[in-house]
C-alpha cells in the first residue's frame, strides 16, 4: 500500500504545479478579459476601469496567492464572464459530462474488447485485418465528421434520436440517456479502434504463450483458451490503454459538446481558456486534473491486481 | 485616448457571436491530446463581439409583414437558436446578438429602429428639435408600466439615460454619446416629458436614443446590473429562467401596452455553441428559427421543407483598410491599384452567397439615403492596376482575425491574379482587438487589416470613427481636413439637399484616397420554420422583435 | 524468449505489405510531384463554380471558393507527409525511450517520469496551444515540436506498462541472473518484445498527429490558412458536409487510406521480424 500512499501524496503537489503553469501562460497569452467582457467598442478608459475591479492590475504573486488561498478553503470565486460562482459553475458542467462519459465508456468497453479479442484470436486472418483497418480508419476521422453524419443520418432524416444532447429539465434519466446517445456514439467510434488494437495485441501475445500453445494441446479449444487465459491478458494491455483513452475522451469532450450543443465540462474549459476567465479556467483545469489522476491511479492499481507478477509494492 | 479629440462615435448593432464562431471553431476542435480538451478555433469565440461583416441585401423574405390577411393565431410557444452570450447579460454592457436580442424581448427602447432604418415610436411617442438641434424633447406613452407594476415616467427615462452616461458604466454606450450628450445632459420638463441637451447641433440624435444605440434600453430606477435575476421591463415578454449554458425561456407579457400584443404565448431561446449544431437544430425540428443566421449556411437550406430565409438590406461591411502613413500604402496609387484589383461580385458570391451589395470604396452603402449615386462604380482593371503599379511590385501583409478569414484567402488570391502579393497573418480575436488602442492594437494599427463592422443606422457611425482625423477606430490614419469638415457639416446639416451635398463630398474622398476598400455591404438573413410561424423578420441589426410573431393559421 | 507460435513463421504478409506500400508510395509519389499531377491550381478561386459536385470537369467537384477538390487533395499530401510522421517519429521514440526507463529503472526514476509525464498531460493544452500559436509563430518546426512533445506522455505510458509486464518474465528474470547490466538487457530482451506496444502507439499516433497539424494550421501555427493540408480541408469543409460532401469526405478519406496503409506496412513488418527471429 506504500505505492498507493506515494501516489496519492503526488496528487495535490502536482495540482499545485500545474496550477502555477496555468496562472503564468494564461498571463503570457495576448487578449485581455476585461476587453472581452466589454466589447471591442468599449472606450479605453472603460475598459480600464473594469480591470482595476477585476483586480488584474496587481502582480501576479499577489493574484495567484489570494487564487490558492481561496481556492484551497473552497471560495473558488466568481467568473469574470458570466458573473457566477465558480464552484457552481464546474461542478454543474463536470457532472453532465461525467454521464455523457460514462454513457460512452459503458458502450466502449464491451465493444472494444470484443472486437480485439476477435482480432486477436483470428490474427493475421482476413477478420484480424477488417478489424484493425476499419478501427484505425474510423480513429483516424476527426469526430466532427463522425458526429455530423451521425447527426444527419439519425437526427435530421430519421429522427430516431435528438439533435442536442441536452434534455429539456425535468426529463427522466431514460429521455437524458436517449438525448446522449449520439454524442456517446461518435466518442465510441473515435476510441474503439485503439483500445481494440491494444486488447488485440495483448491477445495475441497471451494465445502465442508457452501456456496458451499447452492449453491447445492439452484439447481446449480457441476459445476456452482465450476464456481462461487470454482475457485476463489482454485485459491487463487494454486496461493501461483505457486509461490512455480517458485523456482522448476528454479532448473529444470539447468538440462532440458543441457539435452536440452539451454543456460539459469540455466546452467551458475551452470557453475559459479563450476568455482569459482565469477563475473558471483554473477551477476547471483543477477538477480535471484531479479527475484524470485518479482514474489513471485506479486503472494502475487494477493492472497491478490483475496481474499478480507486478508485486503491489512496486518496482522496487 | 481622452486628450484625443473624440469625435462621437455610436455602437453599432450587435455583432454576431455566431460568426464568429463559425468561422474559425470547430474544426480547429479536432482531437485528442494536442487538444486533450481543447479547441483551438474557439480562440475564435473570442471578443465575439467584434465586428462580422455578414449579411446581405434587399429582397425581403418570403413572408414578412404585410398580407396578413386572416388574423393572428394567439399563443403557441416559439423555440430560437442563438449562440450563448459570451458574458453574464447586462444591457449596459451588452455587445452581442444574443444577450441584445433577449433584452429586446424584455425591455423596450424610446424608439425602435425598424428593418429599412426608419425610426419607430415605442416608449416614446413623438420628438422634437429645438434650437437647431441642439435639444431634443421626447413625449412619453401614456399607460405603460413595467412588468413589476411600476409606471413608467420621464424620472425612469432620465435615469436609465444617467445610468449609460456615468463613466462607471463602461457602457459601449459613452463612445455613441461621446462629445454628443454628457452626464448632466438629461432633464425631467414633466411626468412625460424628457429633454435632452446636446453639446452640439446634431440632426440624427433620435438614432442615439433608439435600438441604434442598443445598450439604451429603459429600466426601472433601481437596475441593479442583475438583470437575468431581476429582469423587468416593459417589452411583450417577461424572463422567466436564464442559464448561461442553456438558454433562457419567456412568457407573454399579460399587461404589455400594445392591445393584443405579443400573440405567442411565450419565447424560447437555446444557446448552441456551435453554427452547424444550430443548423441541424433548425433541419431537425428542435427550434423554429434563428437569432442570427449566416447567409452561407441558411441560403442552400431555402426552401427544403419549410424553412424559409428572411433577407434584409443592410449596412455592414467587412473594412480592408490600408495605413496610408506607412509603406507601401502611403502612396495613393499602390492603394488604389488595390482596389482596382478587387473582383467585387467575386467577393460577394463567394464570401456573402451573391446576396450582399458591391461596394465602391466610400463608406455610404446604397440603403443610407444620403448615398452619393454618381461615383463611378469601381471594378477589376487590370490595365489600370498595371498603370497605377508603374512596373513596381507590391507586396503586403494582411493582418486579420478568424471570421474574417473567408475574406481573406479571397482577397488574396484575387491580387495574385493582379500581381500583387499578399502574405496573411491570422490573429486569434482576442490578439486582433487586444492591446492597446491609442498604440498598438493590431486591428487599429497593422498595415492593412481585415475588420467586419455591424450593419449602422446612419452613415456618420462610420465615417466620424473610421476615416476622420483623430477617428477612434481610424485604421488607415487618413487625415483629410476637407473630409473633416464635411463630415462635421453633415450632422449638423438641417436639409437633406444640404446632408447630400456634404456627403457627396467625403465620399469623392473615400473613393480617390482609399484609406478603406469597401467591396460589398453585406445584408443580413434570419431562417425560420415557415410552416409553424409567421412574421418573423430579418434585421440589418439582427435586433429582435417577436411582437408580432404568430403561429400559422 | 516469447514463443512465437510456428505458423505465425509461415504466415505469409506479402499482401499487406504490398497493399500498405503501395498506399504510402503512391501519396509519397503524388507529395513530391503533385504540380504536374494536378488538373488546376489548387488555391484558384473560381466564383462561378463552387460547390459543383463530382462531374467530369471536376473529378471531386469544387468547394466554397470554386476550387477544385481533386487538385487540393493531391497538393495536400505534401504538408501531411512532412509534419505528420516528423512530429510522429519523435513523439514515438522519445515517448519508447523514456516508458522503456521508467518501466526497466522502476522505483524512484519510475516514480519522477511518471509523476512528471502526469502533470504534462494534466496541463490544458489548450492553454498551452494558444500561448503557443501567440508567441511562438508560425514555424513548421514549433509545429514538430509541439505535437511530439503532447504525444510524449502517451506512448511513454504504454511502453512503461509493457516494459513491466516483460520485465517480470522468466526469460528476463535469467538475463539478470546472467548477470546482465538492466539498459543492456532492456535493449536486448526487452524491446523486440514490447515492439507490438510500439508500432500500435506509431500508427495511432501518427493519426492523431495529422490532425493535430490540421488544428495548428487552422489556428495560425504553422501551415498557412488556405493550405490544402487535409486535416486543415476537413475542419474548414465541415459547415458544408451536408452541402458539398465531397470536400470532407474527399480529405477525410485520404487521411484514413494513409493511416491505414502505414498501419497495414508496420502490421506486416513486425510480423516478418518476429517470425524471423524465432
Amino acid at each position: 500500500m506504500r505505492f498507493l500512499l506515494r501516489r496519492l501524496v503526488a496528487v495535490p503537489l502536482t495540482l499545485l504545479g500545474v496550477s502555477v503553469l496555468v496562472f503564468v501562460t494564461t498571463e503570457l497569452v495576448p487578449g485581455d478579459v476585461a476587453r472581452t467582457i466589454l466589447g471591442r467598442e468599449a472606450s479605453a478608459e472603460s475598459v480600464a476601469r473594469l480591470r482595476g475591479q477585476l483586480g488584474l492590475e496587481r502582480p501576479l504573486p499577489a493574484r495567484y496567492a489570494d487564487w490558492l488561498g481561496g481556492f484551497v478553503t473552497g471560495r473558488w470565486g466568481e467568473s469574470y464572464t458570466l458573473r457566477v460562482p465558480v464552484r457552481d459553475l464546474v461542478l454543474d458542467r463536470l457532472s453532465a459530462s461525467m454521464l455523457l462519459a460514462a454513457l460512452a465508456f459503458a458502450l466502449l468497453v464491451p465493444v472494444a474488447v470484443t472486437l480485439g479479442l476477435v482480432a486477436g484470436v483470428n490474427h493475421d486472418r482476413p477478420m484480424d485485418r477488417l478489424v484493425s483497418v476499419t478501427g484505425l480508419a474510423l480513429g483516424a476521422t476527426p469526430e466532427f465528421v463522425t458526429g455530423v453524419i451521425l447527426l444527419v443520418v439519425f437526427a435530421v432524416r430519421l429522427r430516431w434520436f435528438p439533435a442536442s444532447a441536452k434534455a429539456p429539465d425535468g426529463s427522466s434519466l431514460l429521455a437524458r440517456l436517449g438525448h446522449l446517445a449520439l454524442p456517446a456514439f461518435s466518442l465510441v467510434v473515435l476510441c474503439t479502434g485503439y483500445v481494440a488494437r491494444h486488447v488485440r495485441a495483448g491477445a495475441v501475445t497471451a494465445i502465442e504463450s508457452p501456456y496458451a500453445s499447452a492449453a491447445e494441446l492439452r484439447g481446449l479449444t480457441r476459445w476456452q483458451v482465450v476464456r481462461r487465459h487470454v482475457l485476463r491478458n489482454s485485459t491487463i494491455s487494454a486496461t493501461s490503454a483505457l486509461g490512455v483513452q480517458l485523456q482522448f475522451l476528454l479532448g473529444g469532450l470539447v468538440t462532440v459538446e458543441l457539435l452536440f450543443n452539451h454543456p460539459g465540462i469540455g466546452a467551458l474549459l475551452l470557453s475559459s481558456a479563450v476568455d482569459k476567465d482565469l477563475p473558471t479556467l483554473q477551477a476547471t483545469a483543477m477538477v480535471l486534473g484531479l479527475l484524470y489522476m485518479l482514474i489513471v491511479l485506479a486503472a494502475d492499481v487494477a493492472f497491478r491486481l490483475l496481474d499478480p507478477r507486478i508485486r503491489l509494492g512496486a518496482a522496487s | 485616448m481622452r486628450e484625443l479629440p473624440r469625435p462621437f462615435d455610436r455602437p453599432g448593432p450587435p455583432v454576431a457571436a455566431k460568426h464568429v464562431i463559425s468561422a474559425a471553431a470547430v474544426p480547429a476542435m479536432t482531437r485528442r491530446t494536442l487538444l486533450a480538451g481543447t479547441g483551438g478555433g474557439a480562440l475564435a469565440l473570442l471578443l465575439a463581439a467584434c465586428g462580422t461583416g455578414d449579411g446581405v441585401a434587399s429582397q425581403t423574405g418570403a413572408d414578412t409583414t404585410a398580407k396578413a390577411s386572416a388574423p393572428p393565431r394567439p399563443g403557441g410557444t416559439l423555440r430560437a437558436g442563438s449562440p450563448p452570450p459570451p458574458t453574464a447579460v447586462d444591457p449596459v454592457t451588452m455587445y452581442d446578438g444574443s444577450a441584445i436580442a433577449i433584452v429586446q424581448l424584455v425591455a423596450e427602447y424610446l424608439i425602435w429602429l425598424d428593418r429599412d432604418f426608419s425610426l419607430k415610436p415605442r416608449l416614446a411617442e413623438k420628438w422634437e428639435s429645438e434650437e437647431g438641434g441642439k435639444r431634443w424633447a421626447f413625449t412619453l406613452r401614456q399607460g405603460v408600466t413595467f412588468s413589476d407594476g411600476t409606471p413608467l415616467d420621464a424620472e425612469t427615462v432620465k435615469a436609465s439615460f444617467d445610468r449609460l452616461l456615468d463613466p462607471d458604466s463602461k457602457s459601449a454606450a459613452l463612445s455613441a454619446f461621446d462629445t454628443v450628450l454628457a452626464k448632466g445632459g438629461v432633464s425631467v420638463r414633466d411626468a412625460a416629458t424628457v429633454v435632452f441637451t446636446l453639446e452640439r447641433a446634431f440632426s440624427d440624435f433620435p438614432y442615439l436614443v433608439s435600438a441604434g444605440n442598443y445598450n439604451a434600453v429603459i429600466l426601472k430606477k433601481d437596475y441593479a446590473g442583475n438583470f437575468t435575476k431581476k429582469p423587468i421591463g416593459t417589452g411583450p415578454f417577461l424572463l422567466e429562467s436564464y442559464d448561461a449554458a442553456s438558454g433562457a425561456t419567456f412568457t407573454r407579457n399579460p399587461k404589455y401596452w400594445e392591445p393584443g400584443k405579443p400573440y405567442l404565448d411565450g419565447v424560447q431561446i437555446k444557446f448552441y455553441a456551435d453554427d452547424q449544431a444550430d443548423l441541424l437544430a433548425l433541419q431537425s425540428g428542435e427550434i423554429d428559427a434563428q437569432i442570427l443566421s449566416r447567409p452561407q449556411l441558411v441560403g442552400p437550406l431555402k426552401g427544403i421543407g419549410d424553412i424559409t430565409v428572411d433577407q434584409v438590406q443592410g449596412t455592414g461591411l467587412t473594412a480592408f483598410t490600408l495605413r496610408t502613413d506607412r509603406a507601401p500604402f502611403d502612396r495613393k496609387e499602390a492603394r488604389q491599384a488595390v482596389a482596382y484589383a478587387l473582383d467585387r461580385p467575386g467577393v460577394n458570391a463567394t464570401v456573402y452567397d451573391g446576396i450582399g451589395a458591391l461596394g465602391n470604396d466610400h463608406l455610404f452603402a446604397p440603403l443610407f439615403p444620403a448615398a452619393p449615386g454618381d461615383v463611378p462604380q469601381r471594378a477589376k482593371d487590370p490595365a489600370k492596376v498595371a498603370e497605377l503599379l508603374g512596373g513596381q511590385p507590391l507586396s503586403f501583409t494582411l493582418t486579420y482575425d478568424p471570421p474574417s478569414k473567408d475574406y481573406a484567402l479571397t482577397v488574396q488570391n484575387q491580387l495574385k491574379q493582379a500581381g500583387i502579393q499578399v502574405e496573411l497573418e491570422q490573429r486569434s480575436s482576442a490578439d486582433f482587438y487586444g492591446g492597446d488602442q491609442d498604440k498598438d492594437t493590431p486591428w487599429l494599427f497593422s498595415t492593412a487589416n481585415l475588420v467586419g463592422w455591424a450593419g449602422r443606422a446612419t452613415p456618420s457611425q462610420f465615417v466620424i470613427p473610421m476615416v476622420k482625423g483623430g477617428g477612434v477606430w481610424n485604421g488607415s490614419k487618413y487625415a483629410n481636413s476637407a473630409l473633416d469638415a464635411a463630415a462635421d457639416a453633415y450632422d449638423a446639416a438641417q436639409t437633406d439637399d444640404e446632408r447630400k451635398a456634404q456627403a457627396e463630398i467625403i465620399a469623392k474622398a473615400l473613393h480617390e484616397d482609399v484609406p478603406v476598400i469597401v467591396s460589398v455591404w453585406s445584408g443580413t438573413v434570419r431562417a425560420y420554420n415557415a410552416g409553424k410561424f409567421t412574421g418573423i423578420q430579418a434585421h440589418p441589426s439582427s435586433y429582435v422583435d417577436f411582437s408580432s410573431v404568430s403561429q400559422v393559421v | 524468449m516469447t514463443a512465437i507460435a510456428l505458423p505465425y513463421a509461415r504466415r505469409r504478409h506479402g499482401a499487406a505489405l504490398g497493399i500498405g506500400a503501395a498506399i504510402i508510395v503512391a501519396w509519397a509519389v503524388v507529395a513530391a510531384f503533385w504540380p504536374q499531377l494536378v488538373p488546376y491550381e489548387p488555391d484558384l478561386l473560381d466564383p462561378a463554380s463552387r460547390f459543383l459536385p463530382p462531374g467530369s470537369a471536376h473529378w471531386l467537384g469544387t468547394d466554397q471558393f470554386g476550387r477544385d477538390t481533386f487538385s487540393r487533395l493531391l497538393a495536400g499530401s505534401r504538408p501531411v507527409l512532412l509534419v505528420a510522421p516528423a512530429a510522429t517519429a519523435l513523439a514515438v521514440v522519445a515517448g519508447a525511450l523514456v516508458g522503456l526507463a521508467a518501466g526497466t529503472y522502476g522505483g524512484v526514476v519510475d516514480e519522477i517520469v511518471m509523476r512528471v509525464l502526469d502533470a504534462v498531460v494534466v496541463f490544458p493544452s489548450i492553454i498551452a496551444t494558444v500561448l503557443v500559436v501567440a508567441l511562438a509563430g508560425r514555424s513548421v518546426t514549433v509545429m514538430v515540436l509541439v505535437i511530439a512533445a503532447s504525444f510524449v506522455p502517451i506512448v511513454a505510458r504504454s511502453v512503461r506498462a509493457a516494459t513491466l509486464v516483460e520485465r517480470e518474465k522468466s526469460y528476463v528474470e535469467a538475463a539478470r541472473l546472467r548477470g546482465e547490466r538492466s539498459w543492456g538487457l532492456t535493449v536486448r530482451e526487452i524491446l523486440p518484445n514490447v515492439s507490438s506496444t510500439v508500432i500500435v502507439e506509431a500508427t495511432s499516433r501518427f493519426g492523431d498527429a495529422i490532425f493535430a497539424a490540421a488544428t495548428l494550421s487552422f489556428l495560425g501555427l504553422g501551415q498557412p490558412p488556405g493550405s490544402p493540408d487535409w486535416g486543415a480541408s476537413v475542419s474548414d469543409n465541415r459547415l458544408w458536409l451536408q452541402l458539398a460532401p465531397w470536400t470532407v469526405l474527399a480529405p477525410a478519406l485520404a487521411i484514413a487510406s494513409l493511416v491505414v496503409g502505414i498501419a497495414l506496412v508496420a502490421d506486416a513488418l513486425r510480423g516478418r521480424w518476429e517470425a524471423g527471429r524465432s
